[in-house]
């Protein structure tokens, strides 16, 4: 089993394009660590780096302690699950899966050995003789995993294995992928720019932009305590809301659009402290923290906005409610019993004590 | 023939090509006639070439052929020796890896190729021509997915990371030469102006193809009389992704913001950041244009340089 170390890790390609930039992370053994961000954030690029696909320009990659900067990809002890998988049309899964072994030179009794067993983690058996054009998506996606596994590696890489499916299929194949992890044992670090997929599959999440590590954590303190506005806004969905506003002179209140809201007395403490009296800064509010029941608006009397819906969206066990509110989109998440509709003039009570504020110049946080 | 490439320059050539003789004949052979331009040398040695030689097989054949070392005309025994339908629907892939290729990826690619009429030619060390065929004409997405599929088969299985380019299917067997030239250049115009994809289709490399034929003079001609060299060299990584993106969606503000996760507000103030920098506002069409062009003649210069 291993872990992994990167120190210091960049990669600037020779057009001057710097993809990555002072990466540090430390990978325990059996962690489950996932790369998140927008396309172009360098968590591929990172990825890749692990494998030995790509040189790393800079910085030092350890697995188990030794340094794999120069090692070959083939002998660095990894498998990797791309998103697109080439299965070989003419042969069997069971040759399917057999054919990376055969071309190392693996005696054949070791091969069947290692390709029933991963038969049975991935529940293949059954489907051993068949031709890749009698599968279904997932099925294929689970030989392809089966290449991964007979070679039995220290670590597995992923790439977005699960993109190129439906969503169905792609829930169902999260659970199996997080069911493998179990299973195996192993080292898994995949790469998504699905947060969702990440925060349900990831022991820790990595969370990335223009290259840039911007919070590593796991799903829970990303979502409750993120470091900037950038990852307040890419964890969750619908994503936080984001209001601009100036907290008063002894920062127990932020004033929006005319409104003044008032702020929890830890968060004042926290937003005074800083030195932000008097300042503009910007609120954060998921949008289950925004609710239209009477109760709330009742009782949170010092956090209430009042906004014209532009859209009711039913989604079965929850209704998405979007108003315009200081020239921002603004979405509530609420209970599917509201009475609230479209084109309605709705008082909303905003729950403070999960309210989040970030600097509106260098975009970090302030107070969670 | 190894190496034989269109962008190696004449000496080079004339050294291959007699390198070939020496190994087709056995006779050491030297070019003293100087009264014979380079590209007429060039041309009487392949002529001796494909005298000499003996193209045992398919793969060495359509090397020549796709070459130009093997004219047409002296193609009709191979086509018949080698069974080559010669009015199939064929597509050309030239593959390109970072570092040299191994056997085993060959053989990988091989066991992608199951029929007969199909052929992997190994052009040299890193570079990869495969010769597919089609029952009818395959479209433009299967394609873009075919080429995903087996790059990524590489490099699970192979641990080897190569790049792909090709053209659109073609029908007449004598314009094999022409494709090949194409995805050729399209791999270096690929390279220089999307150096991050990994698969390049020659016929949708649009603005690149026509820059790429720009001088180099008439790049910086252009460049100092908009957004010079120094300003642009001077740009960050943020700014750059930033901008790309604004093009990519269109100019939209909004699906900007929401593909970059970023505030909206943000977007606005980093583009006017850059507007007052360099006098462009993005916003605008014509500014977009010039902004566009002129990032990717930069690259073009640092691609070149």
């Amino acid at each position: 089993m291993a872990d992994i170390v990167l120190k210091d890790i960049n990669k600037k390609y020779p057009n001057g394009f710097h993809a990555v930039k002072d990466f540090n992370l430390d990978i325990k053994d059996k962690e489950f660590i996932i790369f998140v961000g927008p396309s172009g954030c360098g968590k591929s690029t990172t990825l890749r780096m692990i494998a030995g696909l790509e040189e790393i320009s800079s910085g030092e990659l350890l697995i188990d302690g030794k340094l794999m900067n120069d090692v070959e990809p083939k002998d660095r002890d990894i498998a990797m699950v791309f998103q697109n998988y080439a299965l070989y049309p003419h042969m069997t899964v069971y040759d399917n899966m057999a054919f990376g072994l055969k071309l190392r030179k693996v005696p054949k009794d070791e091969i069947d050995k290692k390709v029933r067993e991963a038969a049975r983690i991935l529940d293949l058996e059954k489907l051993l003789d068949r031709k890749p054009k009698a599968l279904s998506g997932g099925q294929r996606q689970r030989v392809a995993m089966g290449r991964a596994i007979v070679r039995n590696p220290k670590v597995f890489l992923m790439d977005e294995p699960l993109s190129n499916l439906d969503a169905k299929l792609r829930v169902q194949m999260r659970t199996e992928i997080s069911k493998l992890h179990d299973s195996l044992g192993a080292t898994m670090i995949y790469v998504t720019h699905d947060q969702t997929e990440a925060m349900t599959l990831g022991t820790r999440i990595v969370v990335m932009k223009d290259g840039i590590v911007q919070q590593i954590d796991t799903p829970a303190n990303l979502y409750q305590k993120p470091c900037n506005l950038f990852v307040a806004g890419f964890i969750g969905s619908p994503q936080m809301n984001f209001l601009e506003g100036t907290l008063n002179a002894d920062c127990s209140a932020i004033q929006v659009n005319g409104a003044s809201l008032q702020i929890p007395p830890a968060k004042t403490k926290t937003l005074k402290d800083a030195g932000y009296a008097n300042k503009a800064v910007i609120l954060g509010i998921r949008p289950e923290d925004i609710h239209d029941s009477q109760i709330f608006v009742d009782t949170q009397t010092s956090s209430v906005i009042e906004a014209k819906i532009s859209v009711y969206e039913l989604l079965g066990a929850e209704v998405y409610l979007y108003f315009d509110y200081a020239g921002t989109q603004v979405t509530a998440r609420v209970d599917p019993r509201t009475t609230a509709r479209g084109g309605d003039t709705v008082k909303f009570a905003l729950d403070m004590e999960k309210a989040h504020f970030f600097d509106k110049d260098t975009e970090l946080t302030i107070a969670n | 023939m190894k190496g034989t490439s269109f962008f190696m320059d004449l000496e080079t050539k004339k050294l291959k090509l007699l390198e070939q003789l020496n190994k087709a004949t056995g006779i050491n052979f030297d070019i003293t006639d100087s009264s014979l331009s380079d590209e007429e040398t060039i041309n009487k040695l392949k002529e001796m070439v494909v005298r000499f030689n003996v193209l045992d097989s398919k793969s060495s054949f359509y090397r020549a052929f796709v070459t130009r070392e093997l004219a047409y005309s002296d193609a009709a025994a191979y086509i018949h020796r080698f069974h080559i339908k010669e009015d199939a629907i064929r597509m050309l892939f030239y593959l390109e890896s970072q570092q040299d290729y191994t056997k085993e990826a060959v053989s990988l690619l091989k066991s992608l190729l199951p029929d007969s009429q199909d052929a992997l030619i190994e052009i040299d060390s890193s570079h990869i021509l495969l010769i597919l065929h089609f029952e009818k004409y395959p479209n433009p997405d299967e394609i873009n997915q075919y080429c995903h599929e087996f790059l990524d088969m590489l490099e699970s299985e192979a641990f080897i990371s190569f790049k792909v380019s090709y053209d659109v299917p073609i029908h007449k067997f004598t314009d094999l030469p022409k494709c090949y030239k194409d995805i050729v250049m399209g791999m270096h115009i690929g390279n220089t102006f999307r150096s991050t994809d990994k698969v390049y289709s020659y016929s949708v490399l649009g603005l690149g193809r026509l820059l790429y034929n720009v001088p180099l003079p008439e790049v910086e001609i252009y460049l100092n009389s908009h957004i010079n060299v120094d300003t642009l060299s001077h740009l960050d990584e943020e700014t750059l992704n930033l901008l790309e993106s604004f093009f990519d969606n269109d100019l939209s503000l909004a699906e900007t913001s929401r593909k970059m996760f970023i505030h909206r507000n943000t977007l606005i103030y980093r583009l006017d950041k850059f507007a007052d920098l360099t006098g462009y506002d993005v916003r605008k069409f014509s500014d977009a244009i010039t902004v566009k062009l002129s990032l990717m003649l930069y690259n073009y210069i640092r691609a070149t340089s």
